[in-house]
């Protein structure tokens, strides 16, 4: 397969690439100078021809995003999402550390085709050296005129600010992300009314991922028809995919969405193949709210629609991790179930009751003590979180479900086997003292 | 029962060494002990203990002694309020500058005290209630004071694929302390948590600003020994750290 040419990652490896200096050496800033020409209405269509899905795991098309919002409005705000917390994605830590610049350059886009006056960058709390590189290149491009009053010169002015979060990762919802930024508790808002109607401050507001914002000066320098060229139609342009467990070279990597799985485990450019010879068990392809694959399954399309054909909830982050087989999908279990019932923010009580049960018991099932239809509670308690769409505030238990359930549907064999092997008498001993 | 928060008020009535471990008070509840231990590998898992912890299923609310002292001395220095204050410009309320003003505050002295709450709430114009319900939200802000440098280690799936289950172990065992303790000499505070977004890393861990990657257990001593574990190579901002005045705080700033 033909390397594919890097677009988002291009910066990657050039020195210096987080200066002002270099990226404009490398034809940074065009594209926002040519967008500062045309209308914010024309841009918008650009993107919308584009046809851009957002890059933080939902897939809506961000220009159609952008077009919600109400024609008589006076002031917008903008909200890049740079809460990145989902388990194990790491391609916006990478972007922000490699290409600063390229993200406040699709800020300043974004902002200009939705006639925002304020960008706030909400950054996850425990990205620390990311804020620090963040930081200096917004004082460059302030330095430089490109924020703050009459960016490059023309009468548009947009302000731009980092907001620090503080360790939540359900302030990476957007609504959720909102109410952290008024300086609440990250919980989720009903919707409607979205947050293009009605979001921060009460004003009309959009929320972009870094990727997505990313995405857009290149739009703007090639054109809609280029970046529809790169892909499947229904997945167009570059996507960044991380990989990362027991494979050789861990990493983030940029490509068509139209690699497999297989592709970005084992390919040389990419994961280059399993650590010391191990083998596949399952890989969470999507960050590990989309669910789980079998080694069988590893041929599933990275693109937008296919993972739904495997049962999983989306493409979500395109961010995989690979589970081998020297290890305990018990532990697995476990480790994805104590997550969710650590990040649940407590709201809905399905989901709070549910991601605190489905914790305990995977708990009790990597400790040894699990009986086999302890699997069917689990399963059954996922389906009390998720059995209707709009049942919950935000995503969140459905994320939590995926994982449980596709994990204890498709390696029930494996998972029944482990707790008939396990010490007898063990799981009635602990229940007996539980009880 | 180490580790344990201990519990004030009349549940003291049943405080003390118990002689059976299996209560059949009905107020009492028990909970599952068994913490963040074992390995993701299978033979670890068989060898873990089954511990059983017994606690109160109530707290009693003391409301005869003051939370704040009204009389005690402004723990906010006037260079912290200013910083503070300087980020009412960047938001429509005064109510979002919250989160900012606590980075700064647990910056400028360590961690976030009722008192310290209390007059985040009086510059921002806010019931202290709002500020407490924020702050207990968000797993970064210690309202006790923690160490000179945290420890975060990563414990999500790529970190443990990877043997982070063994680094935080070895760590425990050359701090001494368990997860959410400080060191005695006040050197350390160890805290856990979900993932940390460097899974090309793994396993990873923070000490305060600064990222370590694949730590592994051989590499702890030397981490720990190295004064400057926790400095970062690029140039830092100095947007949410308090004016360099406010040195004077009680508890060390965090910044070694």
């Amino acid at each position: 397969m033909a390397s594919f040419e890097p677009i988002l990652l291009r910066n990657r490896g050039v020195e210096n690439s987080t200066s002002l200096e270099v990226y404009a050496s490398r034809g940074g800033y065009q594209a926002v100078r040519k967008v500062l020409q045309r209308s914010p209405a024309d841009v918008i269509e650009e993107v919308k021809s584009a046809n851009l899905r957002g890059r933080g795991g939902a897939g809506f098309p961000a220009g159609v995003k952008w077009s919600f919002l109400p024609k008589d409005r006076t002031r917008t705000l903008l909200c890049v999402n740079a809460d990145e917390s989902e388990p194990p994605t790491f391609c916006n830590r990478v972007l922000i550390e490699t290409d600063p610049h390229q993200l406040i350059e699709g800020t300043i886009i974004a902002a200009y085709a939705t006639q925002s006056q304020v960008a706030y960058v909400y950054m996850r709390g425990e990205f620390h050296e990311q804020f620090h590189i963040l930081q200096k290149a917004i004082d460059e491009a302030y330095a430089a005129g490109y924020l703050g009053k009459n960016v490059f010169g023309s009468e548009f002015s947009v302000e731009c600010y980092v907001h620090r979060g503080a360790g939540a990762y359900v302030c990476g919802e957007e609504t959720g992300l909102i109410e952290s930024l008024e300086g609440k508790r990250g919980w989720p808002r009903i919707k409607p009314p979205f947050p293009a109607v009605e979001g921060l401050f009460a004003l009309p507001t959009v929320v972009n991922n870094v990727e997505t914002l990313s995405c857009l000066p290149h739009i703007i320098e090639r054109g809609a028809d280029w970046f529809t060229g790169i892909g499947p139609a229904h997945s167009a342009g570059p996507k960044l995919f991380c990989v990362s467990g027991p494979v050789n070279k861990p990493g983030c990597y940029e490509g068509a969405m139209d690699i497999t799985v297989r592709d970005l485990i084992e390919r040389d450019d990419m994961g280059g193949g399993m650590m010391d010879g191990k083998e596949i068990r399952a890989v969470f392809p999507g960050g590990i709210s989309m669910g789980v694959l079998t080694a069988d399954e590893i041929n599933m399309k990275l693109d937008f629609d296919d993972p739904r054909n495997f049962g999983l909830l989306g493409l979500g982050t395109a961010a995989a991790v690979v589970v081998d087989t020297d290890t305990d999908l018990r532990s697995v279990l476990r480790n994805i179930a104590r997550f969710y019932g650590t990040e649940s923010c407590g709201q809905c009580t399905q989901c709070r009751e549910g991601t605190s049960w489905m914790n305990k018991i995977a708990t009790r099932i990597a400790m040894g003590a699990g009986r086999v239809e302890d699997l069917d509670i689990l399963l059954e308690t996922a389906r009390n979180m998720g059995m209707m769409p709009g049942l919950s505030i935000c995503g969140l238990p459905d994320g939590a479900t995926f994982p449980i359930e596709t994990l204890v549907k498709k390696f029930r064999p494996e998972l029944e086997a482990a707790i008939l092997a396990q010490e007898p008498g063990r799981a009635e001993a602990v229940l007996n003292v539980l009880n | 029962m180490k580790g344990r928060e201990r519990i004030h008020g009349p549940a003291l009535l049943h405080e003390g060494p118990r002689k059976d471990s299996r209560p059949s008070d009905s107020g009492l509840c028990v909970t599952l002990a068994q913490e963040d231990r074992e390995g993701i590998h299978g033979p670890a898992v068989q060898r873990l203990p089954i511990a059983i912890e017994i606690r109160m299923a109530w707290k009693t609310i003391d409301r005869t002694t003051p939370v704040v002292d009204a009389d005690a001395p402004p723990v906010l220095s006037d260079g912290v309020r200013d910083k503070i204050r300087s980020f009412f410009v960047r938001y429509e309320t005064k109510r979002a500058v919250l989160l900012p003003a606590l980075h700064v505050v647990q910056h400028a002295l360590g961690h976030i005290s009722w008192q310290a709450m209390a007059e985040i709430a009086e510059i921002l114009e806010i019931p202290p209630s709002d500020v407490m319900d924020t702050v207990s939200f968000y797993t970064h802000f210690w309202t006790h004071p923690k160490g000179k440098k945290v420890i975060t280690v990563c414990r999500s799936l790529s970190c443990e694929l990877m043997g982070g289950a063994d680094m935080l172990d070895t760590l425990k065992k050359k701090l001494n302390i368990t997860e959410h303790e400080t060191t005695t000499d006040g050197r350390y505070s160890l805290v856990t948590e979900e993932c940390l977004a460097g899974c090309d890393h793994a396993p990873c861990l923070l000490v305060n600003e600064k990222l370590h990657k694949r730590v592994q257990p051989a590499d702890v001593d030397k981490l720990l020994a190295d004064d400057s574990n926790d400095r970062v190579t690029m140039p830092r901002s100095d947007l949410f750290d308090p004016p360099h005045e406010t040195s004077e705080s009680p508890n060390g700033a965090d910044e070694a």
